[in-house]
Protein backbone atom coordinates (compact mmCIF):
# COMPACT_ATOMS: atom_id res chain seq x y z
CA UNK A 1 0.00 0.00 0.00
CA UNK A 2 1.49 3.32 -1.00
CA UNK A 3 1.98 5.92 1.66
CA UNK A 4 -0.28 8.32 -0.18
CA UNK A 5 -3.21 6.01 -0.59
CA UNK A 6 -5.26 6.52 2.54
CA UNK A 7 -7.16 3.36 3.22
CA UNK A 8 -8.01 1.50 6.36
CA UNK A 9 -6.66 -1.90 5.54
CA UNK A 10 -7.52 -4.88 7.63
CA UNK A 11 -5.77 -4.69 10.96
CA UNK A 12 -3.19 -4.05 11.99
CA UNK A 13 -2.40 -1.10 9.70
CA UNK A 14 -4.34 2.09 10.30
CA UNK A 15 -3.57 5.00 8.03
CA UNK A 16 -5.45 8.17 8.83
CA UNK A 17 -5.58 11.64 7.40
CA UNK A 18 -8.12 14.10 6.16
CA UNK A 19 -9.47 12.92 2.82
CA UNK A 20 -11.90 14.02 0.11
CA UNK A 21 -15.61 13.29 0.23
CA UNK A 22 -15.31 10.45 -2.30
CA UNK A 23 -12.66 8.82 -0.14
CA UNK A 24 -14.82 9.37 2.90
CA UNK A 25 -17.73 7.63 1.20
CA UNK A 26 -15.36 4.73 0.55
CA UNK A 27 -14.31 4.71 4.21
CA UNK A 28 -17.96 4.81 5.29
CA UNK A 29 -18.68 1.79 3.09
CA UNK A 30 -15.62 0.03 4.54
CA UNK A 31 -17.02 0.73 8.00
CA UNK A 32 -20.36 -0.79 6.98
CA UNK A 33 -18.63 -3.80 5.46
CA UNK A 34 -16.54 -4.36 8.58
CA UNK A 35 -19.72 -4.06 10.60
CA UNK A 36 -21.23 -6.91 8.58
CA UNK A 37 -18.07 -8.99 8.93
CA UNK A 38 -18.20 -8.51 12.69
CA UNK A 39 -21.96 -8.82 12.90
CA UNK A 40 -21.73 -11.43 15.64
CA UNK A 41 -20.24 -8.74 17.88
CA UNK A 42 -23.23 -6.49 17.16
CA UNK A 43 -25.49 -9.41 18.01
CA UNK A 44 -23.65 -10.05 21.26
CA UNK A 45 -23.85 -6.41 22.33
CA UNK A 46 -27.56 -6.21 21.47
CA UNK A 47 -28.30 -9.45 23.27
CA UNK A 48 -26.47 -8.25 26.38
CA UNK A 49 -28.49 -5.02 26.29
CA UNK A 50 -31.76 -6.93 26.43
CA UNK A 51 -30.42 -9.34 29.01
CA UNK A 52 -29.20 -6.49 31.22
CA UNK A 53 -32.47 -4.64 31.04
CA UNK A 54 -34.29 -7.54 32.67
CA UNK A 55 -31.57 -8.96 34.88
CA UNK A 56 -32.91 -9.48 38.39
CA UNK A 57 -36.53 -9.44 37.27
CA UNK A 58 -38.55 -12.59 37.95
CA UNK A 59 -40.41 -12.71 34.66
CA UNK A 60 -37.48 -11.17 32.82
CA UNK A 61 -37.97 -10.32 29.16
CA UNK A 62 -41.41 -11.90 29.35
CA UNK A 63 -42.48 -8.49 30.64
CA UNK A 64 -42.03 -7.16 27.11
CA UNK A 65 -44.64 -9.66 25.94
CA UNK A 66 -47.03 -8.96 28.81
CA UNK A 67 -46.90 -5.19 28.39
CA UNK A 68 -47.58 -5.58 24.69
CA UNK A 69 -50.47 -7.96 25.35
CA UNK A 70 -52.10 -5.50 27.72
CA UNK A 71 -51.62 -2.62 25.30
CA UNK A 72 -53.04 -4.46 22.29
CA UNK A 73 -55.98 -5.86 24.20
CA UNK A 74 -56.89 -2.43 25.57
CA UNK A 75 -56.72 -0.73 22.18
CA UNK A 76 -58.29 -3.63 20.28
CA UNK A 77 -61.27 -4.15 22.55
CA UNK A 78 -61.86 -0.49 23.36
CA UNK A 79 -61.89 0.83 19.80
CA UNK A 80 -63.71 -2.15 18.35
CA UNK A 81 -66.45 -1.42 20.89
CA UNK A 82 -66.41 2.38 20.56
CA UNK A 83 -66.33 2.43 16.76
CA UNK A 84 -68.57 -0.63 16.27
CA UNK A 85 -65.90 -2.57 14.40
CA UNK A 86 -65.65 -6.29 13.83
CA UNK A 87 -63.63 -7.41 16.87
CA UNK A 88 -61.77 -10.29 15.23
CA UNK A 89 -60.71 -8.29 12.21
CA UNK A 90 -59.82 -5.08 14.08
CA UNK A 91 -58.06 -6.88 16.93
CA UNK A 92 -55.70 -8.79 14.64
CA UNK A 93 -55.03 -5.66 12.59
CA UNK A 94 -54.16 -3.66 15.70
CA UNK A 95 -52.01 -6.47 17.10
CA UNK A 96 -49.78 -6.53 14.03
CA UNK A 97 -49.72 -2.76 13.61
CA UNK A 98 -48.87 -1.94 17.20
CA UNK A 99 -46.14 -4.59 17.37
CA UNK A 100 -44.62 -3.21 14.18
CA UNK A 101 -44.91 0.35 15.44
CA UNK A 102 -43.26 -0.57 18.73
CA UNK A 103 -40.32 -1.90 16.77
CA UNK A 104 -40.15 1.12 14.48
CA UNK A 105 -40.51 3.79 17.14
CA UNK A 106 -38.15 1.92 19.45
CA UNK A 107 -35.58 1.73 16.69
CA UNK A 108 -35.89 5.43 15.86
CA UNK A 109 -35.78 6.62 19.48
CA UNK A 110 -32.92 4.30 20.47
CA UNK A 111 -31.00 5.44 17.42
CA UNK A 112 -30.56 8.94 18.82
CA UNK A 113 -28.39 7.61 21.63
CA UNK A 114 -26.55 4.83 19.81
CA UNK A 115 -23.18 6.57 19.91
CA UNK A 116 -23.59 8.68 23.04
CA UNK A 117 -24.44 5.59 25.07
CA UNK A 118 -21.44 3.78 23.68
CA UNK A 119 -19.02 6.64 24.38
CA UNK A 120 -16.84 4.72 26.91
CA UNK A 121 -16.27 2.02 24.31
CA UNK A 122 -15.84 4.43 21.41
CA UNK A 123 -13.22 6.41 23.32
CA UNK A 124 -11.34 3.33 24.43
CA UNK A 125 -10.95 1.39 21.22
CA UNK A 126 -11.29 1.74 17.48
CA UNK A 127 -14.25 -0.33 16.32
CA UNK A 128 -16.34 0.14 13.15
CA UNK A 129 -19.16 2.51 14.05
CA UNK A 130 -21.73 0.38 12.26
CA UNK A 131 -21.25 -2.28 14.98
CA UNK A 132 -23.01 0.03 17.42
CA UNK A 133 -25.86 0.44 14.96
CA UNK A 134 -26.22 -3.32 14.57
CA UNK A 135 -26.30 -3.55 18.33
CA UNK A 136 -29.41 -1.37 18.48
CA UNK A 137 -30.97 -3.14 15.51
CA UNK A 138 -30.52 -6.53 17.18
CA UNK A 139 -31.72 -5.22 20.52
CA UNK A 140 -34.95 -4.07 18.89
CA UNK A 141 -35.32 -7.25 16.84
CA UNK A 142 -35.09 -9.26 20.07
CA UNK A 143 -37.83 -7.15 21.60
CA UNK A 144 -39.86 -7.63 18.41
CA UNK A 145 -39.47 -11.40 18.72
CA UNK A 146 -40.90 -11.26 22.23
CA UNK A 147 -43.82 -9.22 20.97
CA UNK A 148 -44.45 -11.71 18.17
CA UNK A 149 -45.65 -14.09 20.87
CA UNK A 150 -48.63 -11.80 21.37
CA UNK A 151 -49.49 -11.97 17.69
CA UNK A 152 -49.22 -15.75 17.73
CA UNK A 153 -51.58 -15.88 20.72
CA UNK A 154 -54.05 -13.49 19.07
CA UNK A 155 -54.01 -15.49 15.84
CA UNK A 156 -54.58 -18.76 17.68
CA UNK A 157 -57.42 -17.31 19.73
CA UNK A 158 -59.22 -16.10 16.62
CA UNK A 159 -58.17 -19.20 14.67
CA UNK A 160 -56.62 -17.21 11.86
CA UNK A 161 -54.13 -18.83 9.55
CA UNK A 162 -51.71 -16.29 8.06
CA UNK A 163 -51.72 -16.82 4.33
CA UNK A 164 -48.72 -15.71 2.39
CA UNK A 165 -45.95 -15.59 4.97
CA UNK A 166 -43.17 -16.21 2.44
CA UNK A 167 -43.95 -12.75 1.03
CA UNK A 168 -42.63 -11.37 4.31
CA UNK A 169 -39.06 -12.23 3.41
CA UNK A 170 -38.37 -9.25 1.12
CA UNK A 171 -40.29 -7.01 3.53
CA UNK A 172 -38.20 -8.14 6.50
CA UNK A 173 -35.04 -7.57 4.50
CA UNK A 174 -36.12 -4.05 3.62
CA UNK A 175 -36.99 -3.36 7.26
CA UNK A 176 -33.55 -4.47 8.44
CA UNK A 177 -31.86 -2.33 5.80
CA UNK A 178 -33.98 0.65 6.81
CA UNK A 179 -33.28 0.04 10.49
CA UNK A 180 -29.57 0.24 9.78
CA UNK A 181 -29.98 3.49 7.87
CA UNK A 182 -32.19 4.95 10.61
CA UNK A 183 -29.58 3.98 13.19
CA UNK A 184 -26.78 5.65 11.29
CA UNK A 185 -28.75 8.79 10.49
CA UNK A 186 -30.30 9.46 13.90
CA UNK A 187 -27.24 8.12 15.70
CA UNK A 188 -25.03 10.76 14.12
CA UNK A 189 -27.60 13.54 14.44
CA UNK A 190 -28.35 12.65 18.06
CA UNK A 191 -24.65 12.76 18.92
CA UNK A 192 -24.03 16.08 17.26
CA UNK A 193 -27.24 17.89 18.28
CA UNK A 194 -28.46 17.36 21.81
CA UNK A 195 -31.95 18.54 20.83
CA UNK A 196 -32.51 15.73 18.37
CA UNK A 197 -33.69 13.02 20.82
CA UNK A 198 -36.66 15.02 22.19
CA UNK A 199 -37.58 16.29 18.72
CA UNK A 200 -37.53 12.77 17.34
CA UNK A 201 -39.54 11.50 20.26
CA UNK A 202 -42.19 14.17 19.66
CA UNK A 203 -42.42 13.33 15.97
CA UNK A 204 -42.65 9.57 16.44
CA UNK A 205 -45.52 10.22 18.84
CA UNK A 206 -47.27 12.29 16.18
CA UNK A 207 -46.69 9.64 13.52
CA UNK A 208 -48.29 7.03 15.72
CA UNK A 209 -51.58 8.86 15.17
CA UNK A 210 -51.01 10.03 11.59
CA UNK A 211 -50.05 6.59 10.30
CA UNK A 212 -52.77 3.95 9.88
CA UNK A 213 -51.91 1.92 12.98
CA UNK A 214 -54.94 2.02 15.22
CA UNK A 215 -57.15 3.03 12.30
CA UNK A 216 -57.40 1.60 8.81
CA UNK A 217 -56.47 3.34 5.59
CA UNK A 218 -59.72 2.08 4.06
CA UNK A 219 -61.69 4.24 6.50
CA UNK A 220 -60.42 7.43 4.85
CA UNK A 221 -63.07 9.25 2.86
CA UNK A 222 -60.66 11.03 0.53
CA UNK A 223 -58.26 9.83 -2.15
CA UNK A 224 -56.21 7.11 -0.50
CA UNK A 225 -53.13 7.82 -2.61
CA UNK A 226 -52.31 10.78 -0.40
CA UNK A 227 -51.54 8.42 2.38
CA UNK A 228 -48.51 7.20 0.45
CA UNK A 229 -46.92 10.53 1.34
CA UNK A 230 -46.45 9.13 4.82
CA UNK A 231 -43.24 7.07 4.55
CA UNK A 232 -44.35 4.73 7.31
CA UNK A 233 -47.53 3.67 5.53
CA UNK A 234 -46.01 1.69 2.62
CA UNK A 235 -43.44 0.16 4.98
CA UNK A 236 -46.20 -1.06 7.26
CA UNK A 237 -48.37 -2.28 4.41
CA UNK A 238 -45.68 -4.51 2.92
CA UNK A 239 -45.57 -6.42 6.22
CA UNK A 240 -49.22 -6.24 7.22
CA UNK A 241 -50.84 -7.21 3.93
CA UNK A 242 -49.05 -10.57 3.51
CA UNK A 243 -49.93 -11.57 7.10
CA UNK A 244 -53.56 -10.56 6.82
CA UNK A 245 -53.84 -11.96 3.32
CA UNK A 246 -54.77 -8.62 1.81
CA UNK A 247 -53.79 -7.62 -1.72
CA UNK A 248 -50.77 -5.35 -2.20
CA UNK A 249 -50.63 -2.87 -5.05
CA UNK A 250 -47.31 -2.38 -6.77
CA UNK A 251 -47.43 1.33 -5.95
CA UNK A 252 -47.01 0.45 -2.29
CA UNK A 253 -43.88 -1.58 -2.93
CA UNK A 254 -42.51 1.14 -5.20
CA UNK A 255 -43.14 3.72 -2.49
CA UNK A 256 -41.56 1.52 0.18
CA UNK A 257 -38.42 0.95 -1.87
CA UNK A 258 -38.31 4.58 -2.94
CA UNK A 259 -38.46 5.90 0.62
CA UNK A 260 -35.85 3.35 1.68
CA UNK A 261 -33.51 4.48 -1.09
CA UNK A 262 -33.90 8.12 -0.10
CA UNK A 263 -33.28 7.21 3.53
CA UNK A 264 -30.14 5.28 2.62
CA UNK A 265 -28.76 8.03 0.43
CA UNK A 266 -29.21 10.61 3.19
CA UNK A 267 -27.81 8.26 5.83
CA UNK A 268 -24.79 7.32 3.75
CA UNK A 269 -24.06 10.94 2.88
CA UNK A 270 -24.24 12.07 6.50
CA UNK A 271 -22.25 9.08 7.67
CA UNK A 272 -19.53 9.79 5.11
CA UNK A 273 -19.34 13.41 6.15
CA UNK A 274 -19.30 12.82 9.89
CA UNK A 275 -18.09 9.28 10.66
CA UNK A 276 -14.61 10.40 11.72
CA UNK A 277 -16.11 13.23 13.76
CA UNK A 278 -18.16 11.05 16.11
CA UNK A 279 -15.46 10.57 18.80
CA UNK A 280 -14.81 14.32 18.83
CA UNK A 281 -18.40 14.95 19.88
CA UNK A 282 -18.30 12.66 22.90
CA UNK B 1 7.14 -4.51 12.57
CA UNK B 2 5.10 -2.21 14.76
CA UNK B 3 5.56 1.48 14.12
CA UNK B 4 3.73 4.75 14.52
CA UNK B 5 4.35 7.64 12.17
CA UNK B 6 2.92 11.04 12.98
CA UNK B 7 3.24 13.86 10.46
CA UNK B 8 2.12 17.47 10.93
CA UNK B 9 -0.63 16.26 13.19
CA UNK B 10 -3.08 18.77 14.63
CA UNK B 11 -6.19 17.84 16.55
CA UNK B 12 -8.78 20.41 17.49
CA UNK B 13 -12.12 19.99 19.15
CA UNK B 14 -15.09 22.02 18.02
CA UNK B 15 -17.04 23.50 20.91
CA UNK B 16 -20.72 23.08 20.14
CA UNK B 17 -22.31 22.43 23.43
CA UNK B 18 -20.54 25.12 25.41
CA UNK B 19 -21.80 28.63 25.40
CA UNK B 20 -19.26 29.73 22.86
CA UNK B 21 -20.24 33.34 23.15
CA UNK B 22 -19.35 33.50 26.80
CA UNK B 23 -15.80 34.39 25.99
CA UNK B 24 -15.07 35.47 29.51
CA UNK B 25 -15.17 31.82 30.50
CA UNK B 26 -12.65 30.90 27.90
CA UNK B 27 -10.48 33.94 28.15
CA UNK B 28 -7.57 31.96 29.50
CA UNK B 29 -7.74 29.62 26.53
CA UNK B 30 -7.65 32.59 24.18
CA UNK B 31 -4.69 34.05 26.01
CA UNK B 32 -2.76 30.82 25.62
CA UNK B 33 -3.60 30.90 21.90
CA UNK B 34 -5.31 27.53 21.92
CA UNK B 35 -8.70 28.74 20.79
CA UNK B 36 -9.26 29.74 17.24
CA UNK B 37 -12.17 30.10 14.86
CA UNK B 38 -12.44 28.02 11.74
CA UNK B 39 -13.94 29.18 8.45
CA UNK B 40 -17.45 28.54 9.75
CA UNK B 41 -16.83 30.74 12.82
CA UNK B 42 -16.90 27.66 15.00
CA UNK B 43 -14.80 27.87 18.11
CA UNK B 44 -12.09 25.25 18.17
CA UNK B 45 -9.89 24.12 21.01
CA UNK B 46 -6.54 23.10 19.67
CA UNK B 47 -5.48 20.07 21.57
CA UNK B 48 -2.47 19.10 19.48
CA UNK B 49 -0.56 21.42 17.21
CA UNK B 50 1.68 20.33 14.35
CA UNK B 51 3.19 17.22 15.91
CA UNK B 52 5.83 15.15 14.14
CA UNK B 53 7.55 11.98 15.31
CA UNK B 54 8.08 8.33 14.49
CA UNK B 55 8.01 5.47 16.94
CA UNK B 56 9.81 2.27 16.04
CA UNK B 57 10.03 -1.18 17.49
CA UNK B 58 11.75 -1.08 20.86
CA UNK B 59 10.71 2.46 21.68
CA UNK B 60 9.47 2.80 25.22
CA UNK B 61 8.13 6.25 25.35
CA UNK B 62 7.26 8.41 28.32
CA UNK B 63 4.77 11.14 27.48
CA UNK B 64 5.17 14.11 29.79
CA UNK B 65 3.52 17.48 30.07
CA UNK B 66 1.19 19.44 32.29
CA UNK B 67 -2.44 18.53 32.73
CA UNK B 68 -4.21 19.51 29.54
CA UNK B 69 -1.08 19.47 27.44
CA UNK B 70 -2.76 17.01 25.08
CA UNK B 71 -1.33 13.72 26.36
CA UNK B 72 -4.58 11.77 26.42
CA UNK B 73 -5.62 13.22 23.07
CA UNK B 74 -2.32 12.10 21.58
CA UNK B 75 -2.74 8.61 23.02
CA UNK B 76 -6.26 8.36 21.62
CA UNK B 77 -5.09 9.62 18.25
CA UNK B 78 -2.34 7.03 18.21
CA UNK B 79 -4.97 4.40 18.97
CA UNK B 80 -6.87 5.49 15.84
CA UNK B 81 -9.81 6.83 17.82
CA UNK B 82 -9.53 10.49 16.82
CA UNK B 83 -8.99 10.67 13.08
CA UNK B 84 -6.90 13.72 12.21
CA UNK B 85 -8.43 16.58 10.26
CA UNK B 86 -4.98 18.03 9.62
CA UNK B 87 -1.90 15.91 9.27
CA UNK B 88 -1.37 12.22 8.94
CA UNK B 89 -0.92 9.27 11.24
CA UNK B 90 -0.03 5.71 10.36
CA UNK B 91 -0.12 2.94 12.91
CA UNK B 92 1.21 -0.53 12.16
CA UNK B 93 0.67 -3.32 14.63
CA UNK B 94 -2.10 -4.31 16.97
CA UNK B 95 -2.80 -1.81 19.69
CA UNK B 96 -4.01 -2.16 23.21
CA UNK B 97 -4.92 0.88 25.23
CA UNK B 98 -5.34 1.58 28.92
CA UNK B 99 -6.62 5.10 28.65
CA UNK B 100 -9.01 5.14 31.55
CA UNK B 101 -9.59 2.66 34.37
CA UNK B 102 -12.90 1.54 32.91
CA UNK B 103 -11.29 0.54 29.58
CA UNK B 104 -14.71 0.72 27.98
CA UNK B 105 -16.23 -1.79 30.37
CA UNK B 106 -19.96 -2.05 30.90
CA UNK B 107 -20.48 -1.62 34.63
CA UNK B 108 -23.71 -3.58 34.69
CA UNK B 109 -22.09 -6.69 33.28
CA UNK B 110 -20.07 -9.02 35.45
CA UNK B 111 -16.30 -8.98 35.29
CA UNK B 112 -16.28 -12.24 33.36
CA UNK B 113 -18.83 -10.98 30.85
CA UNK B 114 -16.71 -7.90 30.30
CA UNK B 115 -13.67 -10.07 29.66
CA UNK B 116 -15.62 -12.13 27.13
CA UNK B 117 -17.03 -9.03 25.51
CA UNK B 118 -13.59 -7.48 25.15
CA UNK B 119 -12.38 -10.70 23.56
CA UNK B 120 -15.16 -10.71 21.01
CA UNK B 121 -14.51 -7.04 20.29
CA UNK B 122 -10.92 -7.98 19.52
CA UNK B 123 -12.11 -10.95 17.50
CA UNK B 124 -10.46 -13.70 19.53
CA UNK B 125 -11.33 -17.36 19.16
CA UNK B 126 -13.08 -19.34 21.88
CA UNK B 127 -9.79 -20.95 22.85
CA UNK B 128 -8.01 -17.60 23.16
CA UNK B 129 -10.93 -16.18 25.10
CA UNK B 130 -10.68 -19.01 27.60
CA UNK B 131 -6.97 -18.46 28.05
CA UNK B 132 -7.44 -14.74 28.54
CA UNK B 133 -10.25 -15.34 31.00
CA UNK B 134 -7.96 -17.59 33.04
CA UNK B 135 -5.14 -15.11 32.78
CA UNK B 136 -7.31 -12.22 33.99
CA UNK B 137 -8.74 -14.36 36.76
CA UNK B 138 -5.27 -15.12 38.06
CA UNK B 139 -3.95 -11.62 37.73
CA UNK B 140 -6.89 -9.71 39.13
CA UNK B 141 -7.34 -12.02 42.16
CA UNK B 142 -11.00 -11.08 42.17
CA UNK B 143 -12.18 -14.57 43.08
CA UNK B 144 -15.95 -14.81 43.18
CA UNK B 145 -16.25 -11.10 42.46
CA UNK B 146 -15.47 -11.89 38.85
CA UNK B 147 -19.06 -13.11 38.50
CA UNK B 148 -20.59 -9.99 40.04
CA UNK B 149 -21.43 -6.80 38.16
CA UNK B 150 -18.46 -4.46 37.84
CA UNK B 151 -20.43 -1.65 39.49
CA UNK B 152 -20.16 -3.53 42.79
CA UNK B 153 -16.36 -3.39 42.61
CA UNK B 154 -14.17 -1.00 44.55
CA UNK B 155 -12.08 1.27 42.35
CA UNK B 156 -9.04 -0.84 43.14
CA UNK B 157 -10.81 -3.97 41.95
CA UNK B 158 -11.93 -2.24 38.77
CA UNK B 159 -8.36 -1.21 38.24
CA UNK B 160 -7.05 -4.76 38.63
CA UNK B 161 -9.66 -6.09 36.24
CA UNK B 162 -9.10 -3.37 33.66
CA UNK B 163 -5.35 -3.64 33.81
CA UNK B 164 -5.37 -7.44 33.76
CA UNK B 165 -7.74 -7.43 30.80
CA UNK B 166 -5.79 -5.00 28.65
CA UNK B 167 -2.44 -6.59 29.31
CA UNK B 168 -3.58 -10.22 29.14
CA UNK B 169 -2.63 -10.41 25.50
CA UNK B 170 0.81 -9.23 24.44
CA UNK B 171 -0.08 -6.31 22.24
CA UNK B 172 2.49 -5.03 19.79
CA UNK B 173 1.72 -1.49 20.86
CA UNK B 174 0.60 -0.71 24.39
CA UNK B 175 -0.57 2.75 25.35
CA UNK B 176 -1.27 3.69 28.92
CA UNK B 177 -2.37 6.62 30.92
CA UNK B 178 -0.75 6.91 34.30
CA UNK B 179 -3.85 6.04 36.30
CA UNK B 180 -2.62 2.49 36.85
CA UNK B 181 -0.25 3.85 39.48
CA UNK B 182 -3.14 4.48 41.82
CA UNK B 183 -3.38 0.90 43.05
CA UNK B 184 -1.94 -0.43 46.27
CA UNK B 185 1.70 -1.45 46.59
CA UNK B 186 1.04 -5.11 45.85
CA UNK B 187 -0.82 -4.24 42.68
CA UNK B 188 1.85 -1.82 41.50
CA UNK B 189 4.46 -4.54 41.95
CA UNK B 190 2.45 -6.97 39.83
CA UNK B 191 1.62 -4.33 37.27
CA UNK B 192 5.28 -3.40 37.04
CA UNK B 193 6.19 -7.01 36.31
CA UNK B 194 3.63 -7.21 33.55
CA UNK B 195 4.68 -3.99 31.93
CA UNK B 196 8.31 -4.99 32.11
CA UNK B 197 7.41 -8.23 30.40
CA UNK B 198 5.62 -6.39 27.62
CA UNK B 199 8.42 -3.88 27.35
CA UNK B 200 10.97 -6.69 27.11
CA UNK B 201 9.13 -8.18 24.17
CA UNK B 202 10.57 -5.11 22.49
CA UNK B 203 7.31 -3.78 21.19
CA UNK B 204 6.21 -0.17 21.44
CA UNK B 205 5.18 1.11 24.81
CA UNK B 206 3.79 4.59 25.40
CA UNK B 207 3.12 5.77 28.94
CA UNK B 208 1.65 9.11 29.77
CA UNK B 209 2.91 10.03 33.21
CA UNK B 210 3.98 12.73 35.62
CA UNK B 211 6.40 10.44 37.39
CA UNK B 212 10.06 10.85 36.50
CA UNK B 213 10.73 7.67 38.39
CA UNK B 214 8.57 5.62 35.99
CA UNK B 215 10.25 7.19 33.01
CA UNK B 216 13.74 6.61 34.33
CA UNK B 217 12.84 3.00 35.00
CA UNK B 218 10.98 1.99 31.85
CA UNK B 219 11.48 4.50 29.12
CA UNK B 220 14.25 5.07 26.63
CA UNK B 221 12.57 8.03 25.01
CA UNK B 222 10.57 11.00 26.23
CA UNK B 223 8.07 13.13 24.36
CA UNK B 224 7.32 16.43 26.10
CA UNK B 225 4.04 18.03 25.18
CA UNK B 226 3.44 21.64 26.07
CA UNK B 227 0.25 23.52 25.17
CA UNK B 228 -0.37 21.01 22.41
CA UNK B 229 3.08 21.42 20.87
CA UNK B 230 5.75 18.75 20.92
CA UNK B 231 8.31 20.73 22.88
CA UNK B 232 11.04 18.12 23.08
CA UNK B 233 11.76 14.61 21.86
CA UNK B 234 14.79 12.76 23.18
CA UNK B 235 16.22 10.35 25.71
CA UNK B 236 15.22 10.68 29.37
CA UNK B 237 18.71 11.98 30.12
CA UNK B 238 18.19 14.80 27.63
CA UNK B 239 14.59 15.76 28.31
CA UNK B 240 13.95 15.20 32.00
CA UNK B 241 16.56 17.66 33.36
CA UNK B 242 15.05 20.45 31.27
CA UNK B 243 11.46 19.41 31.93
CA UNK B 244 11.96 19.21 35.69
CA UNK B 245 14.66 21.82 35.78
CA UNK B 246 17.11 19.82 37.85
CA UNK B 247 20.09 17.57 37.15
CA UNK B 248 19.36 14.03 35.95
CA UNK B 249 21.31 12.39 38.78
CA UNK B 250 19.04 14.09 41.26
CA UNK B 251 15.92 12.84 39.46
CA UNK B 252 17.09 9.25 39.30
CA UNK B 253 18.62 9.35 42.77
CA UNK B 254 15.30 10.30 44.31
CA UNK B 255 14.10 6.71 44.60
Amino acid sequence: MSDHNPTIAKEPVIDLRSVSLTQNIKLALVDLLQGILQISLGWKLGWLDVKLRYRGSILGPLWITIIMGVKITTIGVLYAFLLHLDLKHYYTYVAISVVLWTYMSGMINDSCTIFTNASPLILSQRIPFSIYVWRTVFCNILILLHNLLVIIVVFSVFKIVPYTLYLLLPSALLWIMDSLAIGILFGVLGTRFKDIPPIVSAFTQAFFFITPIIWKASSLNFNKDYILLNPFYPLFEIVRAPILGEPLTSSIWIAAIGYSLILWIIALFIFSKTRFRIPYWM
Amino acid sequence: MPSITVKNLSISFPLYHENTRSLRKMAHLFVSGRLKQDQHKKILVQSLRDINFTLKQGDRVGLVGQNGAGKTTLLRTMAGIYEPITGHIRIEGNISTLLDPTVGMNFNLTGRENVQLKCSINGYSKQQTKEIEKNVEDFSELGTYLDLPVRTYSSGMQLRLGFGLTTAIDPQILMMDEWFLTGDAGFILKATKRIEHIAQNSQILVISTHSAEIIAKWCNRVLWLDQGFLKMDGTPEEVLPIYLNKPYEEIVGKD
